[in-house]
């Protein structure tokens, strides 16, 4: 996944901006987390008949200025859910695994957008359960819902910290992608997620 | 699972219940106050028979079969029932006097208790009592088992369940899994709420409010194991105390006395020697123990009617107020302060913009005495 290099970030942060229109796409497919991996096992009951986590693919595309890091998600999502969700991983350190949600030595951070007018969240990962507030990383998020598909913008500054994903231009580094269809009931480890990492050349 | 070193539990005796939701509002005015609670009882008190709150909750699944977790519904807030106000104004003070008292924003059709007194049966024998709930702090919480973020837990002194708001993202499947339901939702913090057994104030030796306000004198407090106790002897000495449907597998830790009934009466108007609630129906709700614990009372009873000494009778008339909280009969009034700006406690209950004023005006005593100063 090429990050295209841009001059100024800021007329990039509306999702339906035709400035979009120029940039590679790149679909991810996603799969359900399987049920195995669900933490408990009431949630393994209630789901083991319900399907969850059919969103087939998310298209990508992403842009960079000298300071922000933008990516423009979208996908089919049939209808508008107040709990439609979309996250974005990336590693902190290490060689964590998407699917695990990370580990104590190789942790993950994820933005977290959900369509309840709330600001994008922050968090940090160690493992399935464990995630907690993130550091500060200048999050924003624009969506755009029309004729069944979520557009959304996703933002956040360049640059690293102890508990921020490395994003520095020149340094590739893995991205991963999450969507939760709130029609459909889904939160926490009920969602569509990348099967593993992709490649992301700043 | 956490491993509680003692369990305090609460015993209510469902013969001096009149119904009269003084545990309701005093719970409602100490805890559940602000924006995002507006439709919130952690103690709620249903005429049974009866849907209950919220409406049906019996029949919406959860807690365990054979230890396995049960799949269970999340009610929704017309289970609930919406928050609305009456036309007080109009009807008291409007000049109005024929006016009859209605909600002023729509035509509710459900919410806590609307099924008052309704109860069963047919005239002349029809019947019901109260049954006044609050979250059972079971042994095996199904609720705590059901959250995938670790955000519930059992007070290791004292094995009160309390939510962690810090934890808790508001996925709820804790208010799906509980087969009481419970839970309640904040809208406003994104985080699931409920009963919390009033723990800062056994912390400070002070019994739950909804205990110390009951006029009935309905609910003894106290630990489980403390084998001097009104609830250890209620509940296994004497085994006159019951958990509500026991068949859910969580292990309750509030106990229910059932209720002994009045004779039916035949055509002619004479006794019939039957109990008016039937067995059947008592069963259905406190499990296979009734029959014995009727009996028990039934007996007990007569012994005192014709002049005995009986322990048991003596325990639930419980002549001295204090007797119903053991350990916790201090005065809220003098009980220590409680120390509600404590950063280091993960458990935010308190309104922090109402507790910073509180502080400010020496008032945070407040928090801690009932609401009707008794
Ligand atoms: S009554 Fe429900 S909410 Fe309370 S501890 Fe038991 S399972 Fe949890
Ligand atoms: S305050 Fe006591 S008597 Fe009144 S409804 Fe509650 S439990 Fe029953």
């Amino acid at each position: 996944m090429q990050v295209q290099s841009i001059k100024q970030l800021d007329p990039w942060r509306d999702p339906k901006a035709d400035l979009w229109r120029g940039v590679e796409v790149e679909s991810v497919p996603l799969m359900a987390t399987p049920l195995p991996m669900q933490p408990t096992e009431y949630i393994r009951e209630k789901w083991k008949e319900k399907p969850y986590g059919q969103t087939p693919s998310v298209d990508v595309q992403v842009v960079r200025d000298e300071r922000e890091i933008a990516f423009h998600l979208s996908w089919f999502s049939g209808s508008k859910h107040g709990k439609d969700a979309a996250a974005i991983a990336l590693p902190v350190k290490g060689n964590p695994i998407l699917v695990m949600m990370g580990s104590r030595t190789d942790p993950i951070h994820f933005l977290h957008w959900r369509n309840d007018g709330k600001p994008v969240r922050s968090t940090f990962s160690e493992g399935i359960g464990s995630t907690r507030p993130g550091a500060e990383v200048l999050p924003g998020a624009e969506a755009h819902w029309s004729d069944g598909r979520w557009r959304l913008v996703i933002t956040r500054a360049l640059g690293r910290d102890a508990e921020v994903a490395p994003l520095i231009p020149g340094q590739p580094t893995k991205v991963g992608f999450a969507i939760w269809n709130g029609a459909n009931d889904e939160r926490a480890g009920l969602k569509a997620f990348s099967i593993d990492w992709k490649e992301l050349h700043l | 699972m956490s491993v509680n070193q003692r369990q305090v539990a609460m015993v209510m005796d469902l013969n001096k219940c009149i119904g009269c939701q003084t545990c309701t509002v005093a719970c409602k005015t100490l805890w559940t106050r602000n924006e995002g609670q507006e439709h919130m009882l952690f103690n709620t008190v249903n005429t049974a028979p009866g849907a209950g709150t919220p409406r049906n909750f019996e029949q919406m699944g959860g807690g365990f079969r054979n230890g396995k977790a049960q799949s269970g519904q999340l009610p929704t807030m017309a289970d609930w029932g919406e928050k609305f106000e009456l036309n007080f104004d109009e009807v008291f003070y409007g000049g109005e006097s024929d006016m009859p008292l209605n909600a002023k924003t729509g035509e509710p059709d459900w919410s806590a208790n609307w099924d008052e007194d309704v109860g069963a049966g047919e005239y002349p024998n029809s019947y019901y009592f109260y049954l006044p709930r609050i979250c059972n702090h079971c042994t095996h919480p199904a609720c705590m088992a059901a959250c995938p973020r670790k955000a519930i837990e059992k007070r290791e002194e004292d094995g009160v369940v309390l939510i962690n708001e810090d934890r808790c993202r508001g996925y709820q499947f804790c208010a799906e899994a509980c087969p009481y339901k419970k839970i309640y939702f904040n809208e406003q913090k994104g985080v699931s709420q409920k009963c919390i057994f009033c723990f800062p104030r056994l912390d400070e030796g002070v019994a739950n409010a909804c205990a110390r306000q009951c006029p009935g004198r309905v609910r003894f407090v106290g630990y489980l194991d403390d084998e001097e106790g009104p609830i250890h002897k209620l509940v296994y000495k004497y085994k006159v105390a019951l958990p509500l449907h026991p068949e859910y597998e969580t292990g309750p830790n509030v106990f229910y006395v059932p209720p002994l009934s009045p004779e039916m009466i035949d055509d002619q108007g004479n006794p019939t020697g039957q109990d008016r609630i039937p067995l059947s129906y008592l069963e259905s709700l406190f499990g296979d123990g009734v029959k014995e614990a009727l009996d028990l009372l039934k007996s007990e009873r007569a012994i005192t009617q014709t002049g005995g000494e009986s322990e048991l009778m003596d325990l639930l008339i419980s002549r001295k107020w204090q007797d119903l909280f053991g350990p916790f009969s201090k005065h809220p009034r003098d009980a220590e302060r409680l120390r509600i700006t404590d950063a280091a406690d993960p458990i935010k209950m308190f309104d922090p913009q109402l507790a910073t004023t509180a502080v400010e005006e020496e008032t945070q005593i407040v928090r801690l005495i009932d609401p009707a100063n008794s």
